[in-house]
């Protein structure tokens, strides 16, 4: 989570619809989110896709996120099969959209015959617009057997707009603070520090994200993290020395230790010389 | 694309807000006759759905989407048998989402 880089696809195994943010602090929230290497999938309602906004180039954007990939559920409503093409309507409670699926290679019209009239499917597939009007085409769909996959879908829809529509929230706030040692603690992204783009460091699925509310030490450890994260911390072979960080930061020096011990148990820091220096394990 | 007719996620205690609209939901079968099946809803409240003449083989689970015409009835447009391992209680909670807190990503 350091550097605010969250990759989806270590956090969620085969799904990766999760935006990478490329910058942390002292950057303007939006261009962070709309790099254009990214690659987003994002499961989304019907309804969502229809008031996604658009730049008028069939860019397509929801919650701040650039849409590159989208996944759909919902019952197929109607269908005419053309050869080459199959056209199709999917409706998913929330709405309907016309699909397409170009069928050229065998495999594709394969995939096609397993899906018939009114059946729930799961697709992916690319935003298009024509004259106004959405459509999807796409390159990958298949009939729904565990009903509860839709359940799934609708409840990952709500969590994915939620996740967005916090960091949206959290970075604007936070926008143009460029003081190193800052204390501002930011649910979004756990830990995430340096104003200049450190190295973007990827951690695991850590369910940081949900255990700022309940965590008293969040402030002092992003804190005590923000502190040992700076170049001259990071280089340094002895780290500090947990009194030293507790005057610098003028923290209490229990404080400071206990919050040293639990970044520890996390994995955040480790101790040098002896159990009362420390140093950060970013880039280590 | 459209989104002017959605169906909107109910449970039980949901279907009266709903009363007149498209409405989708899922129920545990209970019994069905000729041009009606009686069913529970995810959170254990009695639904009774009205549909066509011939009711095909049910599974323990069926959805329901159609136009609610009472707290406690729907006159079903389309039905899906949802299987026998569809957890209601899942199902349930995104109901209340839906109509709730997420409301606008749906309706």
């Amino acid at each position: 989570m350091y550097g605010g880089e969250f990759d989806g696809n270590a956090a969620f195994a085969g799904g990766g619809f999760m935006p990478s943010q490329s910058t942390t602090q002292g950057n303007d929230s939006s261009s962070s989110l709309k790099n254009r290497d990214v690659r987003t999938l994002l499961p989304l309602t019907l309804k969502q896709l229809s008031s996604a906004t658009t730049n008028g180039e069939s860019n397509f954007s929801v919650d701040g996120v650039d849409i590159n990939t989208v996944a759909i559920v919902g019952r197929i409503s109607r269908m005419e099969n053309r050869i080459t093409q199959v056209d199709f309507v999917v409706d998913d409670g929330t709405g309907w959209v016309d699909c397409v699926r170009w069928c050229q290679e065998r495999q594709e019209t394969e995939e096609m015959e397993a899906v018939r009239l009114g059946m729930y499917v799961r697709l992916h597939g690319h935003v298009k617009s024509f004259q106004g009007k959405r459509s999807v085409n796409v390159f990958s769909i298949r009939p729904v057997t565990d009903f509860n996959e839709i359940v799934h879908h609708f409840t990952e829809c709500m969590y994915v707009h939620m996740y967005n529509t916090k960091v949206q929230g959290g970075s604007v706030a936070q926008g143009g603070s460029t003081t190193q040692a800052t204390a501002t603690p930011r649910p979004q992204m756990p830990y995430s520090t340096m104003p200049t783009s450190a190295k973007p460091y990827q951690t695991g699925p850590s369910n940081q994200f949900s255990n700022q509310i309940n965590d008293p030490m969040h402030g002092v450890k992003q804190t005590v993290m923000n502190y040992l994260n700076q170049p001259m911390h990071l280089v340094s072979e002895a780290g500090v020395h947990c009194d030293i960080i507790a005057r610098d930061l003028r923290i209490p020096p229990l404080q400071v230790r206990q919050a040293i011990e639990q970044l520890s148990s996390d994995g955040c820091v480790y101790s040098t010389v002896d159990d009362t220096c420390f140093k950060s394990t970013l880039n280590a | 694309m459209d989104t002017s007719s959605p169906s909107a996620f109910v449970n039980g205690a949901l279907l009266r807000r709903y009363i007149g609209q498209k409405v989708r939901t899922v129920i545990q079968v209970i019994g069905s006759d000729t041009g009606s099946v009686v069913g529970k809803s995810t959170d254990d409240l009695q639904i009774v759905v009205r549909g066509p003449s011939t009711t095909p083989p049910l599974t323990t689970y069926l959805e329901v989407i159609g136009i609610a015409e009472s707290d406690n009835s729907i006159r079903a447009e389309t039905w899906t048998n949802f299987g026998n391992t569809f957890d209601p209680q899942n199902y349930n909670e995104l109901c209340k989402l839906a109509s709730g807190e997420f409301k606008h990503l749906f309706i």
